[in-house]
């Protein structure tokens, strides 16, 4: 970031200073944009919105009740065969109803293209999770949890509950791995 | 396989060459994908089923269409094709074990669909400027 800021003129002053700004794509954003639509027209039922951005992203926004369906439909589709989750992440603005945003980062190997799938929630509604559609999200979504322990994102797979579990130390047996110690039992300094 | 093959006369190892798989049993080259013996089979069992399936999803729904669309044009180009290599090439998607597996999976999708419903029209519009950037 810092040496990005600060330009060194190498060679001297004759060099040629055009901006070095990313030529515009045309075809590659019309193809992303037809297959947006494609994405809008077979899925109205979650898609709100569909975008491409300035650097041929594209980016679908849908109610987060369909988070399981498109992202199935996105991994099984023939034409559409995404099959590696490769970004699972929240975006946190304060200033909206719905403050966390969840994104879903999406790479299709067989046709060499990526897709973003947005949702949005706030801080007490749960929405479903993706592994059982990719066994990646498992760990995104551990992350994305949110802190407080009545508070949640995220609705966690069963096996992240029993992650937590504590040790007992004064005793030398292990506790079953779903016992939830009682708040009043003695802790080990 | 050579030893076998001897013996045999030729009208007759013409006739085997042809239901063989021309990777001659060996590999697909991808881990955990075996190389399947009778594909075209496979390929008209999968492709009538997922047609079959599709019946059920109202006609106007654009799932419907255009999945009817892409599966009709493979199954006519497994119908008409015998030859495995050439029938890979026609359909431009990889090995024909991998457009098996593509296959099953838009079964499986097909059915999920019919449960979802997603050509109906949007459940609820997001609330105003939630997908307003930057804010």
């Amino acid at each position: 970031m810092a040496s990005s800021l600060c330009r060194f003129v190498r060679g001297g002053f004759s060099r040629n200073f055009s901006s070095t700004v990313r030529p515009k794509d045309e075809v590659t954003h019309n193809q992303l944009s037809a297959f947006g639509e494609y994405i809008a027209e077979i899925l109205p039922k979650y898609v709100q919105q569909v975008q491409v951005t300035c650097f041929n992203e594209l980016e679908v926004m849908i109610h987060p009740d369909g988070v399981v369906p498109v992202l199935l439909f996105l991994r099984d589709h023939t034409n559409a065969q995404f099959k590696n989750l490769t970004d699972q992440t929240a975006v946190d603005i304060p200033s909206r109803q719905n403050r966390f945003e969840l994104v879903y980062n999406l790479l299709s190997l067989r046709f060499n293209s990526r897709i973003r799938i947005k949702t949005y929630t706030d801080e007490l509604t749960p929405v479903d999770s993706a592994v059982p559609v990719h066994l990646a999200a498992n760990w995104y979504e551990r992350e994305v949890r949110y802190d407080d322990e009545v508070k949640r994102v995220v609705a966690e797979p069963v096996e992240l509950s029993q992650e937590f579990r504590k040790f007992d130390l004064n005793s030398p047996w292990e506790v079953f791995p779903a016992h939830r110690e009682s708040k009043d039992t003695p802790k080990l300094e | 396989m050579a030893g076998v093959l001897k013996k045999v006369g030729v009208e007759v190892t013409q006739m085997i060459c042809i239901n063989i798989n021309n990777k001659a049993n060996m590999t697909t080259g991808l881990v955990g994908l075996a190389v399947s013996q009778n594909p075209h089979e496979r390929l008209r069992i999968l492709y009538s089923k997922i047609l079959a399936s599709l019946q059920t999803i109202p006609k106007d729904a654009a799932y419907r269409t255009y999945t009817e669309q892409l599966i009709n044009d493979r199954f006519d180009l497994v119908k008409s094709e015998p030859d495995i290599e050439k029938l890979e090439r026609k359909i431009n998607c990889g090995q024909i074990e991998e457009v098996i597996v593509q296959a099953e999976n838009e079964l499986s999708l097909s059915r999920k669909m019919v449960e979802w419903k997603p050509w109906e029209p949007l459940i609820e519009e997001p609330p105003t400027n939630q997908w307003k950037w930057p804010i």
